[in-house]
């Protein structure tokens, strides 16, 4: 076990210590528990992705000093990249198929995972919505009325050929955006917000809306 | 640095001597430095440092004379 100088008995906290002996005397040196650090690397192909470690959002390739232990790291189970989808496919390192991942560092580590691209089938697109605050992506649980998905965004929603609009909610905050999907079409929407800072207790849910656009409001 | 009686050259520790004088004498008082003492510690136990240029292990104790100045150095991180 390492342990990392703190004081002398008297609160001098430098290792070299300087005392004139005019009596017996004792010196305690103490010590504490040194913080040991491990960095890990979350790397993502063909795609950059932002992943969160631990409940705190980091893009991947970029190191993270950790304590050794116990972590969580979330992969978006889905991304946008240009106008194309990537659905998550697996961790390298075991295979697994599920973007929530437990790991135990115990040294500096990589951990890689693989996203695959989403073909659109015949006759549908998709959109991907991603909601910005002070052009930092918010990820948030976000709620899909028709299918009452939850997850993060971004939010990748399917949909048949035709028109749409869409309504995204966060805080109290709502956007509206008529769209038309077009067979095999991928659309990024973005969505800037404004709600700084979020008050205490403010449920970061984002809640989106896609409704058919009547005729008249088609584009 | 300061000095403590011990002895007389006749062996007589205490410090008053009376002696009658019948011829030419020389009478001779030992003294010794006065020594106080160091001790080492620390938390955890096994540490050790450098006194004087002197390497102890938490625990033990080193005797140096009394007034003098200790320049005592311990590592930054140990593993213990």
């Amino acid at each position: 076990m390492k342990w990392q100088f703190n004081h002398w008995e008297n609160g001098d906290v430098n290792v070299e210590h300087v005392v004139t002996l005019a009596g017996d005397m004792t010196l305690t040196a103490y010590y504490e528990e040194a913080v040991q650090s491990v960095s890990l690397v979350v790397t993502s192909s063909p795609i950059a992705v932002k992943v969160t470690v631990d409940g705190y959002e980091y893009d991947t390739s970029t190191p993270i000093t950790l304590q050794p232990g116990n972590h969580t790291i979330v992969a978006p189970s889905n991304a946008v990249s240009g106008s194309d989808i990537y659905n998550f496919k697996q961790w390298n390192d075991d295979g697994s198929t599920n973007p929530t991942k437990l790991i135990n560092l115990t040294a500096d580590a990589v951990v890689a995972c693989t996203y695959q691209i989403q073909v659109v089938p015949p006759g549908k697109g998709s959109i991907g919505i991603h909601a910005f605050l002070d052009l930092t992506e918010i990820i948030a649980p976000y709620e899909i009325v028709e299918t009452a998905t939850t997850g993060n965004t971004p939010a990748i929603v399917e949909l048949t050929v035709g028109n749409y609009t869409v309504k995204v909610t966060y805080g109290s905050e709502t956007k509206t955006l008529p769209i038309t999907i077009i067979d095999g079409q991928n659309i990024r929407l973005d969505f800037q917000f404004t709600t700084t800072p979020p008050p205490p207790g403010f449920d970061p849910s984002i809640l989106i809306l896609i409704g058919i656009a009547a005729a008249a409001t088609v584009l | 640095m300061k000095y403590r009686f011990t002895h007389w050259e006749n062996g007589d520790i205490t410090p008053q001597r009376t002696l009658t004088l019948s011829a030419d004498a020389a009478v001779t008082a030992t003294y010794a430095v006065m020594t106080k003492r160091l001790t080492f510690a620390s938390t955890p136990i096994g540490v050790q440092a450098v006194v004087n240029g002197q390497t102890i292990t938490a625990g033990q104790s080193i005797d140096l004379p009394e007034g003098t100045q200790v320049t005592i150095i311990v590592p930054g991180e140990v593993s213990v």
